[in-house]
């Protein structure tokens, strides 16, 4: 007569072994049944959880419940990317804008142009000069 | 256990079920919600999360239009809240940087339950224990860990964690077994560490 192992027993306590002809004659693994029906019944034994933080955590789902979109992770996200794709457009398209200044001061250019006709040297040798002076 | 006593309630929660009903509905199943959810993301500020989503999610399918009436709601609440951990269990793969939660936080939400059975000092290396069996829940697959808590600590039949888990019975007595194997020498000091060898 073959008795049970361990592993048929844990099998058998979680419902992946069907009692056989071997359980119903033999008292020795009867009695280890029964022990091992009181040892699961005991890892039920929920801890308790603190009434407090229950409240508390009700509290959260219900604040929850009556503004829905308070905590609603996707409109934050969706308005970040938005913000980001705001930025990035807006720095992409800079650089292609003409600057105004240049296309409407005509008058400043002619007259730099024609007061380097009047002089010999660059305009840029100018402040050089300067630094001998007395 | 846990589960008897949430199919004991015959919640019924039809269309627009009032803030009212649910919030008594949410009382009755908070506490067996928040420790699935613990046990299977083995951290009190995740759980804390999750059970909040579970029961914001249940509201909102539960005031949608199309939504019809519920066979057994405790099933289909389990299911949304074992979603709810699967998804967050995926996504902290990534989270290598996450926090892990201090254990005196642990303690002043949870406490080991009165029992007028076995004496203090069992009860306490019974909870050691429990706690090894948690932390171990770890090596098992998110599936295996899901099937492995629906069926340890909430003692629900094969058929019904099929049923919540949406697989078939076979699928769900393979993951068990599974785990089983994986959690053994856990298993082995919660149940036979006292027996004498065969
Ligand atoms: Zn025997």
């Amino acid at each position: 007569m073959k008795h049970w192992t361990e592993n048929d027993f844990q099998k058998w306590l979680y419902g992946l072994k069907e009692e056989d002809a071997h359980l119903q004659t033999c008292s020795e693994c009867r009695t280890e049944m029964e022990r091992l029906r009181l040892a699961r019944r005991r890892t039920f034994a929920a801890p308790e959880v603190s009434e407090d933080f229950l409240a508390a955590q009700r509290r959260n789902i219900h604040n929850r419940l009556n503004h829905p979109n308070r905590n609603f992770a996707p409109l934050r996200w969706g308005f970040s990317v938005a913000m980001l794709l705001l930025v990035v457009v807006g720095l992409t398209l800079t650089p292609f804008r003409k600057s105004p200044v240049a296309l409407t001061n005509d008058e400043q250019l002619y007259s730099d142009l024609a007061a380097m006709e009047q002089t010999s040297e660059p305009k840029a040798i100018q402040p050089l000069h300067r630094l001998f002076e007395k | 256990m846990m589960g008897a006593m949430a199919d004991r309630l015959e919640v019924s929660l039809d269309r627009g079920a009032s803030t009212r009903e649910f919030g008594a509905w949410m009382t009755s199943e908070q506490k067996r919600i928040f420790l699935l959810c613990k046990r299977m993301l083995q951290d009190i500020g995740e759980a804390d999360s999750a059970t909040q989503d579970t029961f914001v999610k249940a509201w909102q399918a539960l005031n949608r239009p199309e939504s019809k009436e519920l066979d057994n709601p405790a099933s289909w609440l389990t299911r949304i809240a074992v979603n709810t951990c699967l998804d967050r269990l995926r996504s902290r793969r990534w989270q290598f940087w996450r926090k892990r939660p201090a254990p005196e936080d642990e303690e002043t939400i949870l406490r080991l339950a009165p029992s007028d059975g076995p004496s203090a000092e069992d009860r306490i290396f019974a909870a050691q224990i429990g706690d090894r069996l948690e932390s171990a829940l770890d090596k098992l697959s998110l599936r295996q860990r899901a099937v492995f808590a629906l069926r340890h600590y909430e003692d629900r039949s094969l058929a019904e964690i099929a049923g919540i888990l949406e697989l078939d019975v076979g699928t769900v007595k393979v993951h068990l077994f599974r785990a089983i194997e994986k959690l053994r020498e856990e298993l082995h000091d919660l149940y036979f560490r006292d027996r004498g060898t065969k």
